[in-house]
């Protein structure tokens, strides 16, 4: 039986555009024989149980994460790139595996989505090529969103001109000072805040306060804490855990490294510090890519063309064993472009929570009001307005004349002076 | 005649002599008036308490946090594991501080704890240390620093707690549940006392943590956000061993701390109305190292405390 990985599809020279899914695709090749495999550049997240790639089809079973899979291909297939480490090296594998998605993570994301240069000149572009026209609409854009939440906390939003130029000047914003300086800047004025003098320093109105070289000691910073563990860690070692083949924590470093090392993006602060600090770093990527993927230039039209079945991987020569996705219904895709593009965010379904299945039934009662008694307020509320709303036409359509009285005494009187009593009475039988 | 006159001069000299007696001087207040303002004041209400916000305990150090007026007073643990980690921590430095319970509208950075130090002087109110920076305000101002390794485990260990542990905590209490049973009690009805406003809160609350969530995988999965939590508790199982504390210091440290933040809430098994969502709960209590390590912080740091006597 072949086993299938769905990737996103390859960018930059490599397999793909996401780090988890080059992750598996350098695992898959270093450990399965070519035939027992085939590699599908998807876009379609549904497919995954949990929404994203890389995703793992054996027969009926569907394994989503690089972690996942790996222990997945230990336990089913006992390939295995890690048998050999002692349980010390497996536990700190765990760890810097962790430290690795929670450094590198947000370091990528800054770097392909939430800088707004790179992601405009580099990253849409390299999603163009591996997406149909219309899912570019919807997917990058929704990753670009999740990067900046992503990465909200490190405050380095100024690397995003589009959010850059909604809040200027922090605090103090919004007010009328605030709003006649600006005027003052935008007509050409000189204005106290900006003193014309252009002097170097990071300081208010100096040249190095300017956002991009503001933000750049802090991503040479943030560049710094995810590279120098990783240079600690491996010496002068050929791989993280010494040894002559990599591990599986070596695949998911080289799936982090190499898009951060071979992106061609402008601003390329994470490239420039690995080719000019950490020399050794670049030499484990090159190396590493030298074994997993035996140095191979993907180019994404031939990935295109084998995926959507005009061609076959033999064609162009290709390593990997890129395989056609199958062919899907238009009618989900459809639907998804009209849930997550036209729709507006208070119509779409909630996220989907899974509580899996030893989940214990509610057995805490709640003190706050519960949905029936919400709901049932609701209605009553609405049928009442909905009432005296009924009853507001009714008097439009027919005004009575004099003031609306809902509720009042009938005088008493003139009921039995006219017609009341008396032609009442006279209607009785005697 | 005269009989006559001297009554009538009686009657008028006993009349004159009430009349005139009080009115030997002139600004003497007449009588039903007196009478009146004697009923003066006609209630006294006692002083006024202090704004909230005046700080209580000038000469001690305050440490707001999330817990509840009771805990507060005996010191006991936080039941928010941010606040627990400092509160420990704090603790291990040998430094001495009043607990007060607070919450996040109450902190100049939007989060607790944070930590308002000791002054002598009482016009110029000492600047609020945030969580951010207490570490560094604990090692200045206590004698017994704790030494923290350096070394790369260190870091990758901590980011095991930080992200694998935590989204497993959020999950846990937030969003399984435990969330009519933990977080409501402990986050949501304090906060107040009308039902619509405690509705918008926990919906808030839910939502909060959900987006957290959503942020590392487009699907919130229980089971693989606990599958990855126990792989995290193994870890550090095996990283305690057999030691006292994490990395084999001689006293506990930051890392001690923030272990013990999320270890000894799991366990305090009267944490709120109990737990019902027990799985993250049972994926600890498995592992033995780490549950002794819990017991000897409690039993070593919190024994005056309350939880003392709920020690398993």
């Amino acid at each position: 039986m072949v086993l299938e990985l769905h990737v996103w599809g390859p960018a930059f020279g490599l397999p793909s555009i996401d780090p988890a899914c080059l992750a598996a695709v350098a695992y898959l090749n270093h450990t399965l024989p070519r035939d027992r495999w085939t590699l599908i550049a998807d876009y379609d997240p549904s497919l995954s149980p949990k929404g994203d790639f890389p995703l793992f089809v054996d027969g009926d079973k569907k394994i989503t994460g690089f972690t996942n899979i790996v222990s997945h291909l230990r336990k089913d297939y006992a390939y295995d790139l890690d048998a050999d480490q002692t349980p010390q090296q497996q536990r700190d594998s765990t760890a810097l595996i962790s430290l690795l998605e929670s450094t590198a993570g947000p370091l990528l994301d800054l770097y392909l989505y939430v800088s707004s240069e790179n992601y405009a000149t580099t990253t849409s572009a390299a999603y163009t090529a591996i997406l149909p026209w219309h899912v570019n609409y919807i997917i990058p854009p929704k990753r670009r969103d999740i990067a900046r939440s992503r990465t909200a906390h490190l405050g380095l939003s100024s690397l995003d001109v589009a959010q850059a130029s909604e809040d200027t000047n922090g605090p103090g914003r919004g007010t009328a000072t605030s709003e006649y300086e600006a005027a003052k800047r935008a007509a050409g004025i000189p204005s106290e805040e900006h003193p014309p003098a252009l002097h170097m320093g990071r300081g208010k109105g100096g040249l190095l306060s300017s956002p991009i070289y503001a933000a750049r000691f802090k991503l040479d910073a943030l560049s710094n804490e995810v590279l120098q563990p990783l240079a600690d860690q491996l010496g002068k070692k050929a791989y993280l855990f010494g040894g002559d083949h990599p591990s599986s924590l070596d695949c998911l470093a080289f799936g982090y490294l190499s898009l951060l090392r071979y992106a061609p993006v402008p601003q390329a602060w994470v490239r420039e510090a690995i080719q000019t600090k950490y020399p050794r770093i670049e030499g484990y990527i090159e190396r590493l890519r030298e074994k997993l993927l035996h140095n191979e230039e993907i180019k994404p039209a031939d990935v295109w063309s084998v995926a959507t079945g005009k061609a076959v991987a033999s064609d162009f020569g290709l390593q990997l064993p890129w395989a056609s996705r199958r062919p899907k219904a238009f009618i989900p895709q459809f639907r998804a472009v009209v849930h997550d593009g036209v729709l507006p965010n208070a119509l779409q379904q909630a996220p989907k929570v899974r509580h899996g299945h030893n989940n214990p039934s509610q057995t805490a009662s709640s003190s706050l009001p519960s949905p029936l008694a919400i709901s049932t307020l609701a209605t009553v509320t609405t049928a009442a307005a909905i009432g005296l709303a009924a009853l507001a036409i009714q008097h439009r359509r027919s005004p009575r004349d004099g003031p609306v009285i809902f509720w009042a005494l009938r005088p008493l009187q003139p009921v039995f002076e006219g017609f009341g009593v008396e032609s009442f009475l006279s209607a009785l039988p005697r | 005649m005269t009989a006559e006159r001297r009554d009538q001069e009686d009657a008028s000299q006993s009349t004159r002599r009430a009349q005139s007696t009080p009115s030997r001087t002139i600004f003497a207040v007449p009588t039903p008036i007196k009478q009146l303002f004697d009923r003066f004041p006609l209630l006294t209400y006692s002083p006024n308490d202090l704004p909230q916000r005046a700080p209580r305990h000038r000469d001690a150090h305050t440490l707001f946090v999330f817990a509840t007026e009771k805990e507060a007073v005996c010191g006991a643990p936080s039941y928010n594991p941010a606040c627990l980690k400092w509160q420990a921590y704090l603790k291990f430095s040998g430094i001495n501080f009043k607990v007060v319970p607070s919450n996040n509208h109450a902190s100049p950075s939007g989060v607790l704890p944070f930590l308002l130090p000791a002054s002598a002087e009482t016009s110029k109110p000492p600047s609020p240390v945030p969580s951010a920076k207490l570490q560094r305000w604990a090692m200045n101002n206590t004698t017994q620093a704790v030494e923290e390794p350096g070394d790369l485990r260190y870091e990758a260990y901590l980011s095991l707690l930080d992200h694998r542990i935590r989204r497993a905590w959020l999950y846990s209490v937030y969003l399984s549940s435990n969330a009519t049973s933990l977080a409501e009690p402990l986050y949501i009805l304090p906060t107040s006392s009308n039902p619509f406003v405690r509705l918008a809160t926990a919906g808030d609350l839910r939502r909060a943590a959900e987006n957290e969530l959503l942020k590392f995988s487009a699907i919130i999965d229980a089971e693989e956000l606990h599958r990855q939590a126990e792989e995290a508790f193994e870890a550090l199982e095996t990283a305690l061993g057999n030691d006292s504390w994490f990395f084999g210091a001689s006293q506990p440290g930051l890392f001690d701390a923030s272990v013990f933040s999320y270890t000894h809430l799991l366990m305090d098994h009267n944490l709120g109305n109990g737990w019902t969502d027990t799985r993250l709960r049972d994926a600890l209590l498995k592992r033995k190292n780490l549950t002794s390590h819990r017991d000897r912080i409690v039993a070593s740091y919190f024994s005056d405390s309350r939880t003392g006597e709920l020690l398993q």
